[in-house]
């Protein structure tokens, strides 16, 4: 794995792979964290109404 | 066919396609992201003139195929909410506008990092598509703003689609600004008459990433879609026995 | 056919009335225009240039000052006859609505961007511009705020319903303007360094004709969604 730091501009393309898999942990854990929320605001909400 | 995408306009049935599209969407997407990772970095051989750093390529220009999809995706089913009034158009639109922005935001750093050494400057106000990439991601923050802070979710939904509609002229600005203007971007080399105009060791990984970063996008708009469509529907009853019977079982 | 009802007195008596109510109103006319001298009056200050660097970001500063101080005026477009009931007998009208709100973008033109136009030849002295610089940089604003009346009069149809609008609303036309900002600007600066403007007029008058050719609908319907 080390050779390949022999690479010119070696930072910038590893900055930029690591930046792209950033931003899809960030959008999987939004999009994960957003489909929980909503789960659970809308269960509460059917059991609210269900115990009239 | 047309009976498969009748039915995929109705919430439940959507709901239940979709939960089982969405793990063979985000599995295969991440094979390809990886196979064009590992072949992009270590296997495609180093360009003539760029060197090594043309490697970014290979998250550039997904990101920002994606997110040129994403804006035209969205500006069909603004279209489709608008005009056929389909309930669920209206929830992929506000689904693919958080996607959009993060692919939006991912181009334009990758473009940056790509031009600092190949173009000596992180920014040039003077070249088309940066500048017209950058106003879609404000189209996109705009879209978001609007629908925030309208209170009435469908008077939100038909005027943030209007404005959606309103912008969407910047797409083919976007495409088109390397052959209309004179720019630091070189002109398409992918989509041309007499086929692709690169290595076919350097397409590879570059089709490989496109196709696997498109299907994970797409897993991930339907998770946000599922979620929406939930709440939307809350009322309705399919939502009540899916969720008691996530709760029973 | 009857003449009250001709589109012609539709358009003229919708102008007709903006203007009188702004006649009422001065200090809403004449604020924004004041916010314009006083801060491209500021800049030079702000800024330790020597003439020929003054002169030449004039024309963009102008620009970018006039867009901002224009969009101030924009959320009131509508916004004062959806709270005197005005707007529910526009929608009721039996004009065609694209027609009124049309009109109310010209008026909005007439008594917002003309005395902008109509000064900035006096600013752009502050920034040691010739005459005839300004005398171009007049010309393009004055293409330039129409453009931005109407692109601003569909920023201002969505935003209408929401609350603390006119921020949202210049966060939602300014990226839109972007273009001609770079292009108005653009046109003095070509004309200042000698070659023709001409292409720089086709622009600026291409987009502001795009704007126009969808700009009274797309709030016409804004306003319908808006007020159901």
């Amino acid at each position: 794995m080390l050779e390949f730091f022999s690479m010119g501009y070696a930072s910038f393309v590893y900055s930029s792979f690591f930046i792209f898999f950033m931003v899809l942990l960030i959008c999987t854990k939004q999009s994960v964290a957003l489909n929980k929320k909503y789960h659970r605001k809308v269960k509460m909400l059917i059991d609210q109404t269900d115990i009239k | 066919m047309m009976k498969f995408i009748h039915k995929l306009a109705s919430p439940p049935h959507f709901y239940s396609i979709s939960s089982v599209l969405i793990p063979w969407l985000a599995i295969t997407g991440l094979i390809l992201i990886l196979f064009g990772v590992v072949n992009g970095l270590f296997i495609a051989p180093p360009d003539y003139q760029q060197g090594d750093a043309y490697r970014i390529i290979y998250v550039h220009v997904p990101a920002a195929y994606i997110s040129m999809m994403t804006y035209t995706l969205m500006a069909v089913s603004s279209v489709i909410a608008l005009i056929w009034r389909i309930k669920l158009a209206n929830a992929i639109t506000v689904s693919a506008a958080p996607l959009g922005a993060w692919f939006t935001f991912l181009a334009l750093i990758t473009g940056s990092i790509w031009g600092k050494p190949m173009w000596g400057t992180w920014w040039e106000w003077g070249d088309p598509r940066l500048t017209s990439e950058l106003l879609m991601l404000f189209l996109y923050f705009g879209y978001m703003a609007l629908r925030a802070s309208i209170s009435d979710e469908k008077k939100a939904d038909q005027l943030s689609s209007i404005l959606i509609l309103v912008g969407a002229i910047n797409v083919p600005v976007i495409h088109y600004s390397v052959e209309w203007w004179s720019s630091l971007h070189q002109t398409s080399t992918l989509l041309k008459i007499d086929g692709p105009s690169i290595a076919t060791s350097m397409l590879i990984p570059l089709l490989s990433m496109i196709f696997g970063t498109t299907l994970y996008f797409l897993s991930l708009l339907l998770i946000r879609t599922k979620s929406e469509v939930i709440m939307r529907q809350k009322s309705s009853r399919w939502v009540k026995e899916l969720l008691k019977g996530a709760q029973n079982a | 056919m009857n003449k009250y009802l001709s589109i012609w007195v539709g358009f003229t008596s919708t102008v007709k009335r903006d203007c009188l109510i702004s006649k009422k109103n001065l200090s809403q006319f004449l604020n924004p225009l004041l916010l314009f001298i006083l801060v491209s009056a500021s800049l030079p200050f702000a800024v330790n240039l020597n003439e020929s660097d003054l002169s030449a970001i004039g024309p963009g500063i102008i620009w970018i000052i006039a867009i901002l101080s224009f969009l101030l005026t924009l959320s009131n477009l509508y916004m004062h006859d959806q709270d005197d009931g005005c707007l529910d007998y526009m929608l009721l009208s039996p004009q065609p609505l694209p027609i009124l709100t049309f009109a109310k973008t010209f008026a909005h033109w007439i008594l917002s961007g003309l005395p902008i136009v109509l000064i900035c030849p006096l600013v752009a002295i502050f920034y040691q511009m010739e005459f005839d610089v300004s005398l171009i940089l007049a010309l393009t604003l004055s293409i330039g705020t129409f453009a931005l009346s109407l692109v601003g009069s569909i920023g201002a149809s969505l935003t209408l319903s929401t609350k603390n609008n006119s921020i949202l609303l210049s966060l939602l036309v300014l990226p839109v303007t972007i273009p001609i900002l770079i292009f108005g600007a653009k046109t003095v600066v070509l004309y200042q360094n000698g070659h023709t403007s001409l292409s720089g007029f086709y622009f600026i008058g291409a987009y502001c004709m795009f704007a126009l050719s969808f700009s009274p609908f797309v709030s016409a319907a804004a306003l319908r969604i808006g007020s159901e």
